[in-house]
């Protein structure tokens, strides 16, 4: 229950964070939306066992904690089951790959283990970097900088329902959750005689509230190929924004800056 | 005439019966139009006939010159304000202020011109404190006021109301009464709570079983004991009061 409750409070909070984050809510989102896209490209195109230059790309996401007022540690910890899967996948990488490159103490570090590493920092970055944007940046401005990047009204309406219907499908949860509870109080969980019956439940139920959520945007002018279409263009420091954002990321990429600091120390 | 329904029928897809059967109604600028009768009666049916949320009706529904049809939905929908009877389906958006500002953002009106008509519809109902609230903070008596404001926004002149007072106090229903009929322009309810009905709508039509049974002026209606008891419903408490 009180799980359900967390999950719905922080799909709220993170909507009402999105239009309320001062300076990053005022950038444009076409901006943002291009930053995060190239960011992530350039996070993927580095080579798997350069950890360095890895590690270099969290500089982004710690200037973007720092002037978006974002807390990393927060967002690790709302992340956390798809952390869990990233490390997952990256495990088996020491198993396969066992060349020794060097040793530290008695313990040997093989290729395996660093591109373990770098692959679960490439993922942790690029998750961060998304969830950054959704926590800057409403739906509906996502939807609009999609919109002005020309893809399909249909996936920019899919990409939309889903968010919005996250919180329809949690809500209902929730009540079916609270219902059961009520008559089988010292059950711990859901026996699973019933997992079918209330799955159906569920599903029928979230058709029927996410169709009147629907309904009542449709009521309300709501258009898949207008509603996504605003006039404002990019304004003078979106602009700048946007091209400090990419110089930043050009330079992490492709200056190996904590070689070049570590040579000024060694 | 701003509202002609004309010989109409209706059924939910794949259903044999007739949800509504040969309604007639007309219903002039101006008018309080309560909509009353049993669970199943076919009340909110009309309502989603109105706005065009099923459209495949026979006979012919006009609204202010225009036949709910697809090419007019949009048109039609701008001069309609519906309010649903779970404000919860109602309010999508993060805030009050965003929820109210969805409909003329989608209509593409400028921000100055959307700000000024969401503070508008904001102050009407006089909850302007509440714009920056967030919508899974508010009450359910508070949400109901927001659900007014968010169609308030578009400036309709017809404005319907379905099932309004389910699940609000006393206090918040009072509330939204006064709110009800403070507001200007043409308004229909559906409600069972037909104390409502009396307090809001100068005429009242009684259906049953997806026809009407009578249309008339609300006092004269639910002041009908035997009428509404061979239609599944009973006197207005307060009538029962004076008995």
């Amino acid at each position: 229950m009180d799980k359900i409750d967390n999950a719905i409070k922080t799909v709220h909070h993170m909507d009402y964070q999105a239009s309320h984050n001062g300076y990053l809510s005022r950038i444009h989102p076409l901006a943002k939306l291009l930053i995060t896209i190239i960011y992530i490209i350039l996070l993927t195109s580095i080579d798997k066992y350069n950890f360095v230059i890895t590690l270099a790309m969290s500089i982004y996401l710690i200037l973007l904690g720092i002037i978006g007022d974002l807390s990393i540690k927060n967002a690790l910890k709302n992340l956390k089951v798809v952390l869990l899967l990233l490390f997952v996948l990256g495990i088996a990488n020491p198993i396969l790959d066992r060349t020794v490159i060097a040793y530290i103490g008695m313990i040997p570090v093989t290729t395996g283990m660093i591109s373990m590493i770098t692959l679960l920092l490439k993922g942790i970055f690029a998750i961060l970097a998304s969830y950054f944007l959704i926590l800057t940046t409403s739906i509906e401005e996502i939807c609009y900088a999609l919109k002005m990047l020309h893809i399909p009204d249909v996936l920019i309406t899919i990409v939309m329902l889903i968010y919005r219907y996250i919180i329809v499908f949690l809500k209902e949860v929730q009540k079916i959750w609270i219902a059961y509870q009520m008559r089988a109080p010292k059950q711990k969980g859901v026996n699973y005689k019933v997992w079918g019956s209330m799955i159906g439940s569920l599903m029928l139920r979230s058709i029927d509230r996410a169709q009147m959520v629907y309904e009542s945007m449709e009521l309300r002018g709501f258009n898949p190929s207008t509603s996504f279409v605003k006039k404002e263009k990019m304004n003078k420091k979106s602009e700048i924004y946007f091209c400090l954002m990419i110089g930043l990321l050009t330079v992490i990429r492709f200056i190996p800056i904590f070689e070049i600091i570590g040579s000024i120390f060694v | 005439m701003m509202i002609e329904v004309k010989e109409v029928s209706f059924s939910y897809n794949g259903s044999k019966k007739q949800t509504l059967s040969n309604i007639n109604i007309n219903i002039e600028e101006g008018e309080s139009v309560g909509i009353i009768g049993a669970n199943g009666a076919g009340k909110s049916t009309i309502l989603k006939l109105l706005v065009g949320l099923e459209l495949d009706y026979k006979g012919e529904i006009i609204i202010n010159g225009l036949k709910v049809e697809k090419q007019n939905l949009q048109e039609i929908r701008q001069k309609i304000g519906y309010v649903f009877q779970d404000s919860d389906s109602q309010l999508f958006m993060p805030t009050v202020y965003e929820d109210v500002a969805f409909a003329p953002r989608n209509y593409g009106f400028s921000k100055e011109e959307v700000d000024e008509r969401t503070i508008e519809a904001l102050k009407s109902i006089g909850i302007e404190d509440l714009k920056n609230r967030q919508i899974y903070r508010l009450s359910g008596g508070e949400k109901k006021l927001v659900s007014i404001a968010t169609v308030l926004s578009m400036k309709p002149n017809i404005l319907i109301f379905d099932e309004p007072t389910v699940a609000l106090d006393p206090k918040n229903r009072r509330r939204f009464i006064n709110v009800l009929n403070s507001l200007k322009g043409m308004k229909i309810v559906t409600s069972h709570d037909l104390d409502l009905i009396y307090d809001t709508c100068n005429r009242t039509i009684l259906i049953a079983n997806g026809k009407i049974i009578l249309d008339g002026e609300t006092k004269s209606i639910l002041d009908n004991k035997e009428l509404l008891e061979n239609n599944g419903l009973e006197l207005p408490l307060s009538l029962q009061r004076r008995e």
